[in-house]
């Protein structure tokens, strides 16, 4: 499995947004309260985050994405910037960019922690 | 018939709201496979009687009990491509077994999940057959059929002219 590269930034900056995936099935019944129960024994969290990136790091982290995720299709290990252990990441949606200031760039990510 | 099933089963089951999984333990299996295809409907996989069961949420239902023979439809995403490739593949109907067990006999805190004791089979339904496969590029679906006893041949042997021409003369 890729590693996340070591030249990026290992955690974002501000706005990690981290939210266990819904892992409940519910059942309603015509009377009375609906009835739950857990789907599966593990779930994954949805997470996302702001980091700020040099243009080279940019650019490491598109050719990351396009070659070695095969377009954010596979998998990769990243150290969890919060609890710190390593675990497997899939990419939610693109990295999304925006130039702040002369080779600066805040990149948004959005990542799926797998079970 | 009455089905025996364990009283905890039973209130986890009939209670408004419980956190122990009902895992569905799929066993596939043909002549023409080196090793049975066995698949829990979960996001891990288990282990069970040394036989690894790979974690792979799919939909299946319960068989139908009533005067028919036992019938029901599975369909799983194909996102691992071999499981259909290899079902469809197959000449025969594959056999399937269906085996329904609690998440709360297996120790949870490790990967793949192994059983905490002796656990407990809630429901098993076996000779199955699974027909009608349909295979797209994201998913599988096959119809479960039981063995139809209405249509088998009784008394298996018939003295009819062919067989025994000498009582027909």
């Amino acid at each position: 499995m890729p590693l996340w590269p070591t030249t990026l930034p290992q955690a974002p900056i501000y706005g990690w947004v981290r939210r266990p995936q819904r892992n409940v099935a519910s059942f309603q019944p015509d009377v009375g309260p609906p009835k739950y129960r857990r789907r599966s024994t593990a779930s994954g969290e949805l997470c996302s985050g702001t980091f700020v990136m040099t243009g080279e790091q940019l650019s490491t982290l598109r050719e990351f994405y396009r070659a070695d995720l095969a377009d954010g299709s596979l998998p990769f290990s990243w150290v969890d910037p919060v609890d710190q252990t390593m675990s497997a990441f899939m990419f939610e949606d693109s990295p999304e960019d925006v130039a702040k200031d002369f080779n600066i760039f805040d990149v948004r990510v959005a990542v799926r922690r797998l079970p | 018939m009455p089905r025996q099933i364990s009283a905890s089963f039973r209130r986890s089951v009939e209670s408004r709201a419980a956190g122990d999984v009902d895992l569905a333990f799929l066993t596939i299996s043909h002549p023409r496979l080196i090793e049975p295809i066995r698949l829990v409907s979960d996001t891990k996989d288990f282990t069970r009687d040394g036989a690894r069961f790979i974690g792979f949420p799919f939909d299946v239902q319960l068989l139908s009990d009533d005067d028919h023979p036992p019938k029901a439809q599975i369909s799983f995403q194909n996102v691992d491509q071999s499981i259909g490739e290899t079902v469809r593949g197959l000449r025969s109907p594959p056999r399937l077994k269906i085996e329904l067990l609690s998440s709360a006999d297996f120790d949870l805190g490790v990967t793949p999940r192994v059983p905490l004791g002796t656990p407990t089979v809630e429901y098993t339904a076996d000779k199955l057959f699974l027909t009608n496969v349909a295979v797209d590029a994201l998913n599988v679906t096959a119809e479960i059929v039981g063995w139809n006893y209405l249509q088998r041949v009784w008394p298996g042997v018939r003295a009819t002219q062919d067989l025994l021409p000498g009582l027909f003369r």
